[in-house]
């Protein structure tokens, strides 16, 4: 049996990267994950481009025998970043499978990389976090899980379902 | 295990089948064949979505098979030869461009880096959705080319008098540059084709009348083609096309007149011309339909 209280403590933990120099509402922006997507943090990977890609889309990446799509988000959210240096972050993504046969699994797990500032920091979601209308930032809300404020911060939930499955629909 | 030849254009990395590799040239032995049947691509170009460049000699160009027909690949550099592959192919992640994923639907890896494997009968139908001949050398152009090579024509040569020369040059190229590059193509193989039927096929009751008609001149040809593809192109699907000299533009009717040429010549021509754009439409709907 698993242990729920541990299972939701872990639930909790955050990895936020910063946008430096950007402004979102009057806040400083940050992306935030759930620590348990995050599968590693790579300080350099080779990038091989791909044609017709959207300029979101950096390329592909060989990742432990596994070619995987290297998203910019900065270029995906159309923000700005003044970071001078750039981290790649493995991510996974749960996706609902297609298969309507209930018998077979019915997630499908996808990975990506995402190049990200090196500013990137774990933590502890917090519960004085207020909820922000999506539509006042302007953003593509396809893109969007929620929004939130907490102090000066501005924290940003990623959906990267619709990035991962249909590009042309982003 | 598949052997892989790995190509590089611009910062593209791309593997393909060696079993679809017909030959390995530099593109100067490739561009000195004047007899090359296929279309050129040009890697980087197609792939970067631009228009072909000029291309150096020492770059390297693959004859690959495209099913019955056969293509030129051109690419910056061989990366490897031969390649086998440890790690089997699979599908590219679903965040691709379905454009990307028709032409090279496999990736695989090879010394850490994701390489795309190039389907090469899907290069046709890539290059047809770019459109404006994005990265595709124009047969028209390797024509030119060649020609350029040979040395100047003598003044009283009939076929290349210095005056139409002239003219071409002031010709606009815009019809030329707008066509798409399919019918250009099939159109360089009708200026072969229809050139070499003339003597076997000549319409009916013309025989005579062609002894006395000049010869048509490189010029006029592709003055007549350019027109006839474009009120092709403009035709209704379906549609019967019934081209005579009479329709022609008055300087094009005028430039047939001056030189002497056989009408019934021209209108066999344009005949000729049709029918080939027809069969490459019609090719190329199957080709289509075939891979859906």
């Amino acid at each position: 049996m698993p242990n729920k209280k541990k299972t939701s403590r872990f639930a909790l933990r955050t990895v936020l990267v910063a946008l430096p120099g950007a402004q979102l509402l009057d806040k400083e922006p940050f992306f935030l994950f759930a620590a348990r997507q995050i599968e590693e943090v790579l300080p350099e990977v080779k990038v091989q481009p791909l044609p017709f890609a959207p300029d979101w889309l950096s390329g592909l990446c060989a990742w432990r025998r596994q070619v995987l799509p290297v998203i910019d988000m900065v270029s995906l959210y159309g923000l700005t970043c003044a970071a001078d240096r750039h981290f790649h972050m493995v991510v996974r993504v749960i996706l609902p499978a297609e298969s309507k046969d209930a018998a077979q699994e019915d997630k499908l797990l996808l990975r990506c990389v995402l190049k990200v500032s090196d500013r990137i920091s774990a933590g502890e979601a917090s519960a004085d976090c207020q909820p922000v209308a999506a539509e006042q930032t302007g953003m593509n809300l396809a893109l969007i899980k929620g929004i939130f404020t907490h102090e000066n911060r501005l924290l940003i939930l990623p959906d990267l379902r619709p990035a991962l499955c249909a590009p042309a629909a982003v | 295990m598949k052997k892989v030849c790995i190509v590089q254009g611009g910062p593209f990395l791309l593997g393909i089948d060696c079993d679809n590799v017909i030959a390995r040239r530099t593109w100067a032995e490739t561009a000195a064949q004047t007899e090359q049947k296929g279309l050129i691509f040009q890697l980087d170009a197609l792939l970067s979505q631009q228009a072909a460049q000029a291309v150096p000699d020492e770059a390297v160009c693959l004859e690959l098979r495209n099913g019955e027909e056969r293509v030129f690949l051109i690419a910056d550099r061989l990366a490897a030869d031969e390649v086998e592959m440890s790690n089997p192919p699979g599908p590219l992640p679903s965040a691709c461009p379905a454009l990307t994923a028709r032409l090279c639907p496999q990736v695989t890896i090879w010394e850490e880096l994701p390489v795309l494997l190039l389907e090469p009968t899907q290069l046709v139908a890539t290059a047809l959705e770019l459109g404006q001949n994005i990265g595709v050398r124009s047969p028209a152009k390797e024509r030119a080319d060649a020609q350029a090579a040979v040395p100047e024509p003598e003044e009283d040569d009939p076929f290349f008098p210095e005056t139409e020369e002239e003219e071409a040059e002031d010709a606009p190229s815009e019809p030329q540059a707008a066509m798409p590059f399919f019918l250009e193509n099939a159109l360089a193989e009708s200026a072969n084709s229809a050139k070499a039927d003339e003597p076997e096929q000549p319409p009916p009751g013309q025989e005579a009348q062609k002894k006395e008609s000049a010869a048509i001149d490189e010029e006029t040809f592709k003055q007549v083609m350019s027109w006839t593809v474009t009120r092709f192109k403009q035709s209704r699907r379906g549609q019967e096309l019934h081209l005579g000299v009479e329709q022609l533009p008055s300087e094009l009717a005028g430039m047939i007149k001056r030189k002497g040429l056989n009408k019934n010549v021209i209108e066999y021509l344009m005949e000729q011309i049709v029918l080939r754009c027809k069969e490459t439409m019609s090719r190329k709907k199957q080709g289509g339909s075939d891979a859906e």
